[in-house]
């Protein structure tokens, strides 16, 4: 059995249905309910955000900013959570900024995973001076500070939120081509893939049809943690005032617009806060539950 | 004339030789001075006597003595030769003269300072008599810089800190509240205005219409952003210039706030239902936004590009901003050429290119004739605000926090006079 | 082993090599540094002085080329905006930040060690939950608002710390658990997972059937070899925090390598900007290195591939 599991991320299980077995070892899992939930609430309020609240998030009332939450003193339920400086809705703004928080995050996973993934693979199943070659890349990439690289980039050229999808998608695929490659490494050797190419099944059916379905599992588990990165990196670059722009807004951005109000009106920042918190601890506990399933004998 | 008994914190006495060595090594387009408004009108500068300069101008220049009253010191002579040498482009070297350590003849000498970090400040003694700034009360200043205005705040709420600046209005009243503290506000000569197209320097854009210009102009509620977003010591600004420069005529025309009246100038000119535009900006996004905001009112949809000044910088240059909201502080020069004419005299930041206004302001700029210069800025301003090139919107305030022993008058051109305050 | 060290050398300088040049697109492909040098408000004629005065006329290969001659005769250039070398700059602001870094470790590694030996020695029970629960709540929380509670609680609120600044070890104690405790997690599960095998393998239960008291069979027998992958772990852990704690020096006022990246940047001190990413990377590939070095030193299998 430990054969297959040399260290944390590489053993993927490879019996014979692995992904139900995950599957139904997941719903056992506590942390896989609780974070689920979270994050699915999470989703739908995303999606239904303008049903949830009359307000527009970005339309300003100037004589009516900084109105205190509704638990406050002078506050009511015209606006649960208060306004801003710009006198726009708080709830409103939350509600929203669920939504690029959230797509902000998995548009930057789909482009560093499909890069991290190719790369992988590529790594893992022809070795050789391929192998060198990325693995060469993989190492200047580490060597790369991300926040530093990203607050250059964004800095000079100007901070809209595609530039940062793909500032963000380009920085953080490391993770994926790293896990990705040690695991196609450990598939490449066994026998059913030997004999594939034994009796000449073409390249691109042997990676789609045999390795990138038995890798799924530590790519997800990648992709967890990624998401949660790429939401954390995001609300960092805001807070140095480089992330999303207005008129969109994401958590981070709240975060970062109500620092100015730490000493003075705190909830402000404790709002979006809590809700950035929330949902990726949310994540996280997704990503443990799938790690524990995917990998036999709970592991970490 | 120079004041005698003047000396230099290093103890020699400050005559015509420094003044001329100073002025002239900044007039030398090598000297790597950054404002070069401040000095390029000076040809040479000549010794009169041990106290008498006579400085001879490339042309008559009206503001000369508000550029020799600015930033920029007087050094002892021979101070430059102190640089070191550095490397410069292709392999040649070049000298860094702002690297040498600052000698001056002020109320406080530099005893400390590390670069980006901190200043530390000691009272002159031997400060000269009857100077109009008088003696220093505080022995020893120390400046430091602190990033993040959060940890300002922090700092001077709990006494790390006895004065900051730049306080968000919006803090001020809590602040104040604390107890400790005394907060105050001032409003500075940094005008915000918005740079429109006029010229048509971007493409056939609808900001060469003058319809359009007009309905920006009325859509935007300046009071409001003024009063309520930009606080304390701010005010509309009403003229394409600071109030206290001279030759400001502020009595040219104003667009009142008049959504109303901006969906039917820009249906007239044939946009009924509005347009998109991208719009540039580099400071303060919230008032960038409030801006934003009443023009999305209007029909006037926009996309917002905040970028840093460096980056911004070279678009403007390269006929790229159909709009920007931009700021500009003069310089802390008193004289309208600071302002207007720096952006109608067709440089690339000149996005009206009117020539008729360009060569008003550049005959204004030539005259000593006070009256006549003021005729001449007045008509500039005039046709300025008619044609709505640029559209001003407010000046600047700014805020102080300071421990409440201390008392420091607090004054209206952006800087900091540490010599006035005292501990009470 | 000599082989494999100078592969890995080599590696490592042209891991290098390549971050120099992709530091010195990244700094001159965007925007215009001559009009940030010359500041709001300058004119034309200011930039174009400024531009003629530091070469920015020229091509870039050949700025490229004029840089990276420079550097391997020892000078980093010279910043523009502090007006002294690069250097002199850096040898200010690296102190602080290795300091910083160092402390955040100690502190990561004192509260994640402990946590992950008790979390394996009684697995699945109530402690080894909640230590995990405190890792997973722990990852949720972004730095910066850590930071933030920090200064609000002990700074603002008690008045226990100082704020800002670097002047005394005192000035290091919110700063190194902001940026150290996001390690811990990371730290605590390799310790746990490390434990959990080594507390299984033959040689531990040999120990345990001679008697050995039990602390020193986790200690002598368990933890020296549980703490192989710590190690690596930790050494990369250093990197990032080198390289992440920009937010964190910016906060706290702390003038480090970060603090001055982020001024850099704003400034458009290119030259400094540069070496800070040549610095990093050369550190981090150096930090990466030691850790295989101190691997191949622990663990007596790895010597001999």
């Amino acid at each position: 059995m430990n054969n297959m599991t040399t260290s944390a991320q590489d053993g993927a299980p490879v019996s014979l249905s692995p992904g139900r077995i995950a599957l139904r070892r997941a719903f056992r899992h506590g942390g896989f309910w609780i974070g689920g939930t979270i994050i699915l609430a999470i989703i739908l309020i995303a999606i239904f955000a303008p049903l949830l609240t009359p307000y527009d998030p970005s339309v300003q009332s100037l004589s009516k900013g900084f109105v205190p939450p509704v638990w406050a003193k002078d506050g009511s339920w015209l606006h649960p959570l208060g306004t801003d400086n710009l006198g726009r809705d708080y709830l409103a703004r939350l509600l929203y900024g669920a939504r690029i928080s959230l797509g902000l995050a998995l548009l930057t996973v789909i482009i560093s995973g499909t890069i991290g993934t190719a790369m992988g693979i590529t790594a893992g199943y022809w070795g050789g001076w391929p192998d060198m070659i990325i693995n060469f890349f993989i190492t200047v990439r580490l060597t790369l500070p991300v926040v530093l690289v990203a607050l250059v980039v964004v800095a000079l050229i100007g901070s809209s939120l595609w530039l940062l999808i793909l500032v963000i998608g380009l920085l953080l695929w490391d993770r994926f081509a790293i896990v990705v490659r040690s695991a196609t490494q450990q598939l490449a050797q066994r026998e059913y893939i030997t004999s594939a190419r034994a009796i000449g099944s073409s390249t691109p059916r042997i990676l789609f049809r045999e390795i990138l379905p038995n890798i799924t599992g530590p790519l997800v588990v990648v992709a967890s943690i990624e998401i949660a990165h790429a939401i954390l990196l995001e609300a960092a670059l805001s807070f140095l005032g480089l992330g999303v722009q207005p008129p969109d807004v994401s958590w981070g951005l709240m975060v970062a617009e109500a620092k100015a109000q730490l000493l003075f009106r705190p909830w402000m920042i404790a709002i979006p806060g809590a809700a950035l918190v929330l949902l990726i601890f949310a994540i996280n506990l997704v990503g443990d539950a799938l790690r524990d399933v995917t990998t036999p004998e709970g592991k970490a | 004339m120079l004041r005698e008994g003047v000396k230099f914190h290093d103890g020699t006495d400050f005559d015509a030789q420094d003044v001329a060595y100073t002025l002239n090594h900044v007039a030398d387009p090598d000297s790597d001075m950054k404002s070069r408004v401040l000095v390029d009108w000076i040809d040479n500068v000549e010794v009169v006597d041990s106290h008498k300069v006579r400085i001879h101008a490339k042309r008559p220049t009206p503001a000369a003595l508000q550029y020799l009253t600015g930033t920029s010191p007087i050094y002892p002579s021979g101070h430059y030769e102190d640089a070191p040498v550095v490397p410069g482009s292709d392999g040649a070297e070049r000298r860094d003269w702002g690297a040498v350590q600052p000698v001056c003849t002020g109320p406080y000498k530099l005893a400390d300072y590390v670069a980006g970090e901190s200043l530390t400040l000691e009272a002159n003694p031997d400060y000269f008599d009857g100077s109009p700034k008088g003696k220093p009360s505080i022995g020893t200043l120390v400046y430091k810089t602190i990033k993040d205005p959060e940890t300002q705040v922090a700092e001077v709420v709990t006494g790390g800190v006895d004065w900051i600046w730049g306080v968000p209005p919006e803090n001020a009243e809590m602040l104040a509240s604390m107890g400790n503290l005394t907060v105050v506000s001032a409003p500075t000569m940094r005008m915000s205005f918005l740079s429109l197209d006029a010229a048509g320097r971007t493409g056939e854009t609808p900001m060469t219409d003058l319809k359009v210009r007009q309905a920006i102009a009325h859509a935007i509620n300046r009071e409001a952003i003024a009063e309520n977003l930009v606080g304390d010591g701010s005010m509309v600004q009403k003229s394409m210039c600071a109030p206290v420069q001279f030759g400001c005529d502020t009595d040219v025309k104003q667009y009142a706030y008049d959504p109303e009246k901006a969906k039917a100038l820009l249906a007239e000119a044939g946009y009924p239902d509005g347009f998109s535009v991208p719009f540039h900006a580099y400071r303060d996004r919230a008032y960038s936004e409030a801006v934003l905001n009443d023009l999305r009112a209007v029909g006037i949809e926009t996309d917002l590009q905040f970028l840093q000044w460096r980056a911004l910088r070279p678009k403007i240059v390269d006929d790229q901003v159909q709009i920007g909201h931009l700021t500009f502080g003069s310089n802390g020069i008193l004289d309208v050429s600071a302002s207007t004419s720096y952006y109608f005299e067709g440089s690339s930041d000149d996005y009206a290119r009117d020539e008729e206004v360009k060569a008003w302001l550049e005959e204004a700029d030539r005259t000593t004739d006070q009256e006549r210069r003021k005729e001449l800025y007045s008509k500039a301003l005039n046709k300025i605000a008619d044609q709505a090139y640029y559209i001003p919107l407010f000046m600047y305030g700014r805020t102080y926090a300071f421990n409440k022993d201390l008392d420091y008058p607090v004054t209206p051109d952006e800087m900091a006079h540490f010599y006035l305050a005292k501990w009470k | 082993m000599l082989v494999y060290l100078s592969k890995r050398f080599l590696m490592t300088m042209l891991v290098i090599a390549v971050t120099s040049g992709i530091a010195f697109l990244l700094v001159h492909l965007s925007g215009d540094p001559a009009a940030a040098m010359a500041g709001e408000g300058a004119s034309e004629a200011d930039i174009e002085a400024v531009r003629a005065t530091y070469g920015f006329d020229r091509p870039l290969y050949v700025q490229y080329l004029d840089w990276v001659g420079r550097i391997l005769t020892g000078d980093l250039g010279r910043s523009t905006y502090l007006r002294a070398d690069v250097t002199d700059v850096l040898a200010r602001h690296v102190p602080v930040t290795a300091t910083l870094g160092l402390c955040a470790l100690t502190f990561a590694l004192a509260l994640s060690i402990p946590l992950g030996v008790i979390a394996a020695l009684r697995p699945n029970t109530l402690i080894d939950r909640f230590a995990l629960w405190v890792a997973v709540a722990g990852q949720a929380l972004p730095s910066f608002l850590f930071a933030l509670g920090l200064m609000y609680l002990f700074g603002v609120y008690f008045r226990l710390l100082p704020i800002s600044g670097n002047e005394t070890w005192w000035h290091f104690i919110m700063p190194s658990i902001a940026l150290g405790y996001y390690a811990t997690p990371a730290i605590m599960r390799l310790t746990r997972s490390g434990m959990l095998d080594v507390m299984q393998s033959d040689h531990v239960r040999t120990a345990r059937a001679y008697g050995l008291a039990p602390w020193r069979v986790v200690v002598r027998h368990g933890l020296r070899h549980a703490i192989i992958p710590v190690v690596s772990l930790a050494a990369v852990q250093l990197g990032f925090m080198l390289g992440g704690s920009i937010v964190i020096e910016t906060i706290f006022s702390l003038k480090g390598i970060g603090y001055l990246a982020w001024e850099s940047i704003q400034r458009a001190d290119i030259e400094v900007i540069q070496a800070i990413l040549l610095v990093i990377a050369a550190a981090y590939a150096v930090l990466t290195l030691l850790a295989d070095l101190l691997n191949a030193a622990l663990d007596p299998r790895i010597r001999i591939s």
